[in-house]
């Protein structure tokens, strides 16, 4: 709790990692558990819910908007929904993508919900033109900034089913917004993706969350369409919640980018396809357990291209373990997450090239060229107010000669709140920069 | 002084107008947006000369403030890495401002020097100031003949028990539940009192900064504030229900009334919904519409030919209730309310004799103690007016009795409208607006 209430911090070069970590709770599936729970009448029960900054914003806004809130323990919700929402609120995701977007279709039946965040660096800078689109095609009068930027009011008097087009290249947070809106709906909603869809893994959380709260939603086989039958509805269920991807996926790189061995404790990995198997590409000694990952780092890591469609979570602590290969590593297929947080891909180079790390970028890659020896560091870095920036750098201090500053690095706090705390009990070192 | 002259509202009110927005709660979102490690927006800023003081004192502890409109403030805050260094910061002219910086002061482990000017001198600021020792924290007390000043170096190891004087006013327990989040051990704090003065605003501070992500607990006077982080705050400010009160007033006083006011945004301030009921006991109806934002004030029955109001919890509309009760249809009973005589003026002393003097029957009660502790009124009364009022330099007595005067037989002049910037600046206009005639006196 303490290292996220400081505006810098000092990560130390390590010696050796040992112990056990254990991942929060995933953000992307709890705010669709809470979201989904809050729109079912009656009481939902959510357990191992993640205390991320992101989940709390769904938490805070599904209040708003009516809901009751109860917490029996720190890892348990219990949501109350009251089968219809307020109207008239604002609402205030945060700096968070997926809540914004699908709060957006959750709201789009009300009257008058208005989207405020006071991230308007971070999420006010990120485009929602396509789910400003879908949702005018659909009935919903919109008022929003230049590119569907925030503040956003929307008022559903006259919102209606039938079918609608979402393109989906930028982020697949639109579709999920929409498949969320089709269960609240009179009528029949048939979404379709136009282009293409680049993360298709969080839209399978979508589905598996909506399936569990009685709303059926029938994908194409090629996913690129999706139908919500009427007289689908929001129904009270049970929830439990797996391990962050963002989170695992950092631990993991972490544990294998110096001499460790840590026990990576986790309740089930999701959205993390091909990352175990890529980690042992690299050379990296995996001992996977059903629910424990015992991680032995500090050998010779290989170079190895990722496709980031995959696992774009995992893209951020993926590339900067391969700052440490012995060789050039390519992160491709990954245009989608420069529409994140920040520019994860020009903004993350930006931060690998002042710490020392060679790499290149294009459209839709990352290159990333290795150097086993690490870098001298003892410069500051920043967080661009991104959880995976300031988790992904942390990995470059740990094995850099004299640690880097990490300016702002509360916001690791989105999805990790304890990750510096975390940090340390495995052998890690931090300090509070004055 | 600028002196007003105030027409009976023979036709009544009637039309829209807007009010401002809430004083505490634009106090408490400064306060949390220096306090939290991330950005924050304040909707609707409710700027008054305490708040600029407030603005000015939080911005020397490093709140960055990264965009500015009339409609809205961004900022960036410090979480626990205030700027201090031996800084000297000026708190001007307000008691709640300084004791909220001498609080924050507490979480630097550096020095800070507060000043104040040679007013603040003559009221007891310092002397509630033992929750920083009893927190780990040390204070000095430099003032000179001139200057009211204190030194303050914070702890590495803040937190304990904090007793809290709660007797007089909740600014101190405000202060002091602001910070302790942030404290590097739980807080707890004691309050000497049970039913302290000020109540709603104490919820409303435990209101936000819950609802920024501060764990805190409360148990009747005692309150335990365990280490945790303040979340980016989004602030969209509640409307100031105390200048509603004078809308409402203008309602009630003259012969007929329907106000719209536009732009509402109703607070969670216990205070707010007392104030409502009240109202409504009254006679005067308010039905809020949430989607236009929009609360609509009518003329109605009382609820009763007696209507008993405890004053204890809403000591800032008072005044204004002094003001409407010789004109409901009902005797008008207010208790409990001691404290009011403790602010800017003896406000109920003041409302009684000035009220008197327009031609109201208004009489003091007096509490076990033998000290006014409220007032009572017989109904629908029909007084004179058309004399010289005198706010004694107090917005909340100008707005009253203005509003008292809506509803008197003869014009009443009225002085101290140059006050009217502590809380509600555009008033008059807003009643000329709604039809009521007053302007500045010949």
């Amino acid at each position: 709790m303490g290292f996220v209430q400081y505006k810098a911090l000092h990560i130390h070069a390590a010696g050796e990692l040992k112990g056990a970590a254990n991942p929060p709770a995933s953000k992307s599936y709890s705010a669709r558990a809470v979201l989904a729970a809050a729109l079912a009448p009656g009481r939902s029960e959510i357990d191992n819910i993640a205390g991320s900054q992101n989940v709390r914003a769904m938490v805070d806004s599904c209040q708003v908007l009516g809901a009751g809130i109860e917490y029996p323990a720190p890892d348990r919700l219990v949501i109350t929904g009251s089968g219809r929402q307020r109207d008239g609120v604002t609402v205030n995701p945060g700096n968070s993508g997926v809540v914004l977007r699908l709060l957006m279709g959750a709201t789009a039946v009300l009257r008058r919900t208005t989207f405020m965040t006071p991230f308007s660096a971070s999420l006010g800078r990120r485009s929602n033109s396509e789910m400003v689109d879908a949702l005018r095609a659909l009935g919903s009068e919109v008022t929003a900034g230049v590119d569907g930027r925030l503040p956003i009011t929307l008022d559903g008097t006259r919102v209606h089913g039938g079918d609608v087009s979402i393109n989906s290249r930028r982020s697949s947070q639109y579709l999920s917004g929409l498949l969320f809106l089709g269960g609240l709906l009179d009528e029949p909603l048939t979404v379709r993706v136009p282009d293409e869809l680049k993360a298709p893994a969080p839209v399978h959380t979508t589905l598996k969350v909506l399936g569990a709260t009685g709303v059926e939603v029938a994908p194409a086989d090629d996913f690129m369409s999706f139908d919500v039958a009427t007289g689908s509805r929001f129904e009270a269920a049970h929830h439990r919640i797996g391990s962050d991807p963002a989170s695992t996926a950092a631990l993991l790189a972490l544990a294998s980018a110096v001499d460790s061995t840590v026990d990576i404790d986790h309740h089930g990995l999701e959205e993390l396809d091909g990352v175990l198997e890529h980690l042992i590409g690299m050379g990296v000694s995996l001992d996977v357990g059903e629910r424990s990952v015992r991680v032995s780092g500090g050998g010779t890591l290989r170079p190895l291209d990722f496709d980031g469609a995959k696992a774009p979570d995992a893209v951020l602590p993926l590339a900067a373990l391969a700052a440490h290969a012995d060789g050039t590593s390519r992160f491709h297929n990954i245009e989608h997450i420069r529409y994140k947080e920040c520019d994860r891909i020009s903004d993350f180079r930006h931060e690998l090239e002042r710490a020392g790390v060679a790499a290149e970028e294009k459209q839709d890659e990352l290159i990333v060229h290795g150097s086993p020896e690490g870098v001298r560091g003892g410069v500051a870095v920043d967080s661009h107010y991104d959880h995976a920036v300031v988790m992904a750098m942390s990995l470059i201090a740990l094995r850099s000669r004299e640690g880097l500053t990490v300016n702002d690095p509360q916001y690791v706090a989105q999805t990790f709140p304890d990750f510096f705390e975390q940090l340390q009990r495995i052998g890690g070192r931090v300090t509070v920069q004055s | 002084m600028t002196t007003a002259r105030i027409e009976p509202a023979l036709d009544g009110v009637r039309g829209a107008t807007r009010i401002p927005h809430s004083k505490p709660h634009m106090q408490r979102a400064l306060l949390l947006s220096l306090l939290a490690n991330a950005p924050s927006t304040i909707m609707n800023p409710a700027w008054s000369s305490e708040a600029e003081s407030l603005f000015s004192s939080v911005r020397e502890f490093g709140l960055d403030v990264t965009g500015q409109d009339d409609r809205s403030l961004h900022l960036s805050g410090v979480g626990k890495s205030v700027k201090t260094g031996s800084a000297k910061v000026s708190v001007v002219g307000s008691a709640f401002n300084f004791r909220a910086m001498a609080a924050v002061a507490c979480l630097s482990r550096g020095e800070t020097v507060l000043e104040g000017n040679a007013a603040m001198l003559k009221r007891p600021v310092t002397e509630y100031l033992s929750f920083i020792p009893e927190l780990g924290g040390t204070l000095t007390d430099i003032s000179d003949a001139g200057h009211l000043r204190t030194r303050i170096r914070g702890s590495s190891r803040l937190g304990g028990t904090a007793t809290v004087d709660t007797q007089h006013s909740s600014q101190v327990l405000t202060s002091v539940l602001l910070i302790a989040p942030l404290a590097d051990r739980p807080v707890r704090i004691r309050c000497t009192n049970a039913g302290a003065v000020g109540e709603g605003y104490i919820g409303l501070t435990e209101s936000m900064m819950r609802r920024q992500g501060a764990g805190i607990e409360r148990d009747g006077s005692s309150f335990v504030v365990h280490p945790s982080v303040y979340d980016a705050g989004m602030h969209e400010l509640a409307s100031d229900f105390t200048a509603l009160s004078y809308l409402a007033g203008a309602v009630a006083t003259a012969p007929r009334g329907s106000v719209t006011v536009d732009g509402y945004y109703p607070s969670e301030l216990s205070s707010e919904r007392e104030f409502l009921a009240v109202l409504e006991r009254l006679g005067i109806r308010t039905a809020y519409d949430p989607v236009e934002r929009r609360l609509r004030i009518e003329k109605g029955d009382p609820a009763a030919e007696h209507v008993e109001i405890d004053g204890r919890n809403i000591p800032t509309v008072v005044p204004t209730l002094a003001a409407i009760a010789p004109f409901v249809a009902a005797r008008v009973t207010l208790r409990n309310a001691a404290h009011v005589n403790n602010h800017k003026c003896r406000r109920v002393d003041v409302m009684i004799r000035e009220l008197t003097r327009m031609g109201c029957w208004i009489e003091p009660k007096h509490g076990a103690d033998g000290r006014v502790d409220g007032f009572t009124t017989v109904g629908r009364q029909a007084p004179a007016g058309g004399v010289a009022l005198e706010s004694h330099g107090d917005h909340r007595i100008f707005l009253s009795l203005a509003t008292a005067a809506l509803g008197a037989d003869r014009p009443s002049v009225l002085g101290g409208a140059e006050h009217l910037h502590a809380s509600f600046p555009d008033f008059l206009t807003s009643l000329n607006t709604l039809g009521a005639g007053v302007g500045p006196a010949a």
